[in-house]
């Protein structure tokens, strides 16, 4: 009898049964969530925001008014061209140089440095870096890539140089372009993490400024962002196996691109030439304008270091460098400040200001203290770029930097002492203040934080202070009696909550003017006020500028920023006429702009206009001390103390900043 | 009986070339899709005339012989487990078990049927990561033209298993679909060929596979309990190398993720499309009607189809050498 089912159709079946076996591919790498700050390679104090949220820094306009600034007639708008400008090829000096850079932006690089006859240097790199391979991280196919040139990898070319500028001051300039065009590009994503505009994401980590553009879109200094070419850390590399790629085969020509490097570091001022050592004959000899006030060429002690000091005798690199002011502190320098600050701190600062280039533990380092816990443990924008922050937060140099913390008051471990990481969120109520009432509060600059969660502390007696939509990052305080009132701030991210996080406010219903009419006539005339004596530094009259012409160089100890009344813009006139209208041809705009740079609009307590004046990191000491006793006289009576005074005035530049410094 | 003799075929024994494991592959999924429907349907028009009547699938299995179990049990030397380039393999040694049982279905004088079910495990000696558990299923149709001795035997053939690993990247499954050809030259020579499409579906992309292969077998008898045999297989199409990165692999690559089934540093598997040749020497030995000891050599050598203009070959290409012990049983 015949089976009724037929055999080859079970087997068939079978097979069609089994075949319904697939899968999708859930072992695959997902690409992660982006956490912590997006913000790196940006400066972290990124200036006025914009109307979409953005930081001028970080702008279309920010970058073209920087070429337009140093490139007027697009000369240089090809890679080609540039190139050509500046003798690519030619006659010189001219090394070229593969390395992985395994420290900073994990890049393949192929460097060509030259130096033409008449002194300018110009340094072209080619980046590669395989995306494909999961994440953005140096491996060794970069260096690959860069050795064998693969286009495919080629991610983009960076161009450097040294060289005048159309307004005759020589200075480091800073290009990006297209590594299959050509083209010269606006801005670039350098990390992964999204295009950033030029020249930020290259001058943020060369010693730049960023300063605000003028009221005509103009970059400030005619482009000079007071940037350097960086030293090239030869032990911070990796390098091919390949023959004419080790390191032995190219040791002597990266010791001559840091010669070359060496030859942008000026000189200090005075300094006879020559000086007995070879390194020093192509270093011009600083004017006394600049070297007063400019950076100090602070690197050039550690370049000479490497290669054994003054003279460069030694063949090879080798960091052993400790300035001497670290001496005892050895372990937290080569630890923390030489592998994950230094490469960028060192090339800032000025004469005035030369804190921030961390080259001294107990005058510079120390005293930054407060602010390396921000930016390294709250905000988690320091180290400014991704794999050296990365290989930051895998080393031991959290824990060594938390002691250092630890030593100075500033707890940044939990409860069973572990260290704490940046993501965590964090309530920032704002600065203490006196205001008027309703007064608006803000926690927007609060970190990593969804949710908002006021309350009132403490209150005057008798009093009945209401907080209107207090689960809001913008409450509204009010209250019936003038006095003190202690707010409190707690904020999460949905799945944690932060310590709360009080401010004082202090209502005076007299107060004059109110915070929401601060303008920037007052805050002017704080500044130019005979007691706080600003523009006995900040002032036009010791500056490079002629008669009519902008003074973008200061001279010797002045500030990088004038608060006294002269012709910024080119019209004449209107310096300090009482007449404030929001335009190119109003001088007071022009120091309007120039001013809102001196504000932290993410970090308000870190804005330069209040630190300062109360005597962190400010080359003319403490301004405003609120203890100071002495009797008030005009223009600052009414006020018990001149200390009372003092306070007054820094309670309105912390007004007028919280309410988005309005003109 | 010898390994891999079971039925033309082929028997899923370790496989010498790609991944030990499933790779990658999104096409490969959507062509035995359609080859499932295929099959399914052809399932339904052969049993369309069969009211579902108890009685019928009582005579089918009636009609089933049963050819009974095989077992195998295997020790294998392997000199580069991750199919990776010269200096980046790794050695590693395999212990194997494997069961199976068939049936044949006869459908006229001249075609028959044949059904196998198998089920085995591989224990990696060092590269834990890579020991795996699978089982599957083969269906067989064949035609004979003639009683002749020296007359072909024609097949199709369909197989899939499922296989889990002691790393979570290559688990999934493995198709094949093809068909084959078996003619005796001689009474003491036979030929056999086989053509077909394999493909993997691992958990990863990277291990999601197709490949085409060409498969031809020569066994010589030189005595009534001695075979010697020799066999040659062209792939062409998906095979994945594991190793650490390199400039040539990335740009060879169509896929690359970091390996799961290595902790000794980071290696990445990268597949890509590859032309790969085995060399089977195999010398069995029988010891009466129901075992045998199976000593065989394995060579493999790969090179990417597509291989950059910056790469040498010796960058690229990978070679696999795998020396097996095997006792078989039936019973």
């Amino acid at each position: 009898m015949r089976p009724l089912l037929h055999p080859a159709a079970v087997t068939l079946a079978l097979a069609a049964l089994l075949s319904g076996c697939s899968q999708s591919n859930t072992g695959d790498p997902v690409a992660q969530p982006i956490t912590g700050p997006n913000s790196f390679l940006l400066f972290p104090n990124p200036g006025a925001p914009q109307p979409n949220g953005s930081f001028q820094t970080n702008t279309t306009a920010y970058a073209q008014a920087y070429y337009a600034a140093i490139d007027p007639l697009n000369a240089k708008d090809t890679l080609t061209k540039w190139m050509n400008a500046n003798g690519f090829g030619t006659g010189g000096t001219e090394v070229a140089v593969v390395f992985g850079d395994t420290r900073d932006l994990g890049y393949g690089r192929r460097m060509t440095v030259r130096r033409n006859v008449d002194g300018t240097i110009a340094a072209m790199v080619e980046n590669y870096l395989a995306y494909s391979i999961a994440d953005y991280v140096y491996n060794r196919v970069n260096l690959d890539a860069a050795v064998a040139r693969d286009s495919r990898w080629h991610v983009g070319t960076n161009g450097i140089e040294f060289s005048p500028a159309p307004n005759g001051q020589t200075f480091a300039k800073f290009f990006t372009f297209n590594p299959v065009t050509g083209e010269r590009l606006l801005a670039a994503s350098l990390d992964g993490r999204g295009e950033k505009a030029m020249p930020g994401i290259c001058i943020s980590c060369h010693g730049g400024r960023a300063d605000p553009l003028t009221p005509t879109g103009g970059f400030p200094r005619e482009g000079n962002t007071r940037a350097r070419l960086q030293p090239l850390h030869v032990d911070s590399f990796d390098f091919s196996s390949a023959a004419g790629f080790t390191r032995p085969d190219q040791e002597a020509k990266l010791k001559t691109i840091n010669q070359l490097v060496l030859c942008t570091y000026d000189l200090p001022q005075g300094t006879l030439k020559p000086t007995g050592f070879a390194e020093d004959d192509c270093r011009p000899v600083a004017t006394s304008d600049a070297w007063f006030s400019q950076w100090q060429s602070t690197a050039a002690e550690m370049v000479k270091a490497w290669y054994g000091g003054d003279g460069m005798l030694s063949a090879g690199f080798s960091d052993t460098y400790v300035p001497a002011d670290w001496v005892g502190q050895e372990t937290l320098y080569k630890g923390v400040v030489a592998p994950y600050c230094r490469v960028c701190h060192i090339l800032r600062g000025t004469s005035n200001q030369s804190d921030v280039d961390f080259t001294s533990y107990l005058f510079k380092f120390e005293d930054y203290a407060d602010r390396i816990k921000a930016h390294v443990f709250d905000r988690g924008n320091m180290p400014l770029a991704k794999i050296i922050n990365r290989r930051f937060w895998s080393s031991n140099a959290p824990e060594l930097l938390a002691t250092f913390l630890d030593n100075h008051g500033f707890n940044v471990r939990d409860g069973s002492g572990n260290i704490l990481r940046p993501g965590r969120p964090l309530a920032d109520p704002g600065p203490d203040r006196t205001t008027t009432v309703p007064a608006t509060l803000s926690g927007a600059n609060s970190l990593f934080a969804s949710t908002y969660n006021w309350s009132i502390v403490s209150k005057e007696p008798g009093s009945s202070p209401t907080l209107t939509n207090a689960n809001t990052a913008t409450p509204v305080f009010n209250t019936n009696i003038n006095g003190t009132y202690v707010l409190q701030l707690v904020v999460g991210n949905g799945s944690a909550s932060s310590n709360p996080e009080q401010v004082t406010l202090t209502v005076d219903s007299g107060l004059s003017p109110a915070p929401s009419a601060v303008r920037f006539s007052d805050i002017r005339a704080i500044l130019q006020s005979s007691l706080t004596g600003c523009t006995g530094c900040h002032t036009d009259a010791s500056s490079t500028g002629a008669a009519g012409v902008p003074p973008w160089e200061p001279l010797g100890f002045t500030p990088p920023i004038f608060y006294t009344d002269y012709n910024r813009g080119g019209t004449p006139g209107t310096a300090g006429d009482g007449v404030y209208t929001a335009n190119s041809t109003d001088d007071d705009y022009w120091f309007y702009l120039a001013l809102r740079g001196r504000a932290n609009f993410t970090d308000i307590a870190a804005s330069p206009l209040l630190r300062k004046p109360t005597g962190h990191h400010h080359g003319g000491g403490q301004v405003l001390d609120f203890n100071n006793t002495s009797a008030c006289v005009a223009p600052c009576s009414g006020f018990a103390t001149l200390g009372d005074w003092y306070r007054a005035q820094y309670n309105t530049f912390v007004n007028w900043i919280v309410n988005g410094a309005p003109y | 009986m010898r390994r891999g003799e079971i039925i033309p075929s082929g028997s899923r024994t370790r496989s010498v070339i790609g991944p030990l494991a499933p790779a990658a592959c999104s096409t490969g999924n959507t062509g035995w899709r359609e080859l499932g429907a295929v099959a399914a349907g052809l399932a339904l028009l052969a049993g369309a005339s069969a009211p579902a009547r108890a009685a019928g699938y009582s005579e089918f299995l009636d009609s089933i012989e049963f050819r009974g179990f095989r077992a195998e049990a295997s020790y294998t030397s392997d000199d580069n487990v991750t199919r990776a380039p010269s200096g980046d393999s790794l050695r590693d040694r395999i212990l194997g078990v494997r069961v199976s049982a068939a049936g044949v279905i006869p459908l006229s004088t001249r075609t028959r049927a044949a059904v196998q079910g198998f089920a085995g495990t591989q224990k990696f000696g060092t590269y834990t990561g890579l020991s795996n558990n699978f089982i599957g299923t083969q269906g067989d149709f064949f035609f004979r033209s003639s009683g002749e001795f020296a007359a072909a035997t024609y097949g199709a053939f369909v197989r899939t298993a499922k296989e889990e690993y002691d790393s979570n990247l290559r688990d999934g499954y493995r198709h094949a679909f093809g068909v084959t050809v078996l003619k005796p030259v001689t009474d003491r020579i036979q030929l056999s060929g086989a053509l077909a499409r394999n493909i993997s579906d691992g958990k990863s992309t990277v291990f999601d596979q197709s490949n085409t292969s060409l498969r031809g077998n020569a066994d010589w008898s030189l005595g009534r309990w001695d075979t010697v045999y020799l066999g040659a297989e062209f792939r062409r199409g998906d095979t994945v190398s594991t190793g650490r990165q390199t400039l040539a692999l990335v740009d060879t690559a169509d896929v690359i993720v970091q390996d799961d089934a290595f902790n000794d540093t980071t290696r990445f598997a990268y597949r890509f499309e590859a032309r790969t040749w085995l060399a089977t020497l195999g010398y069995n030995r029988a010891f009466g009607e129901r075992h045998s000891l199976d000593v065989s050599w394995r060579r493999v050598q790969s090179m990417p189809l597509h291989p950059p203009g910056n790469a040498s070959a010796s960058e690229l290409r990978y070679v696999v050498n795998q020396f097996s012990v095997a006792y078989l049983a039936r019973f």
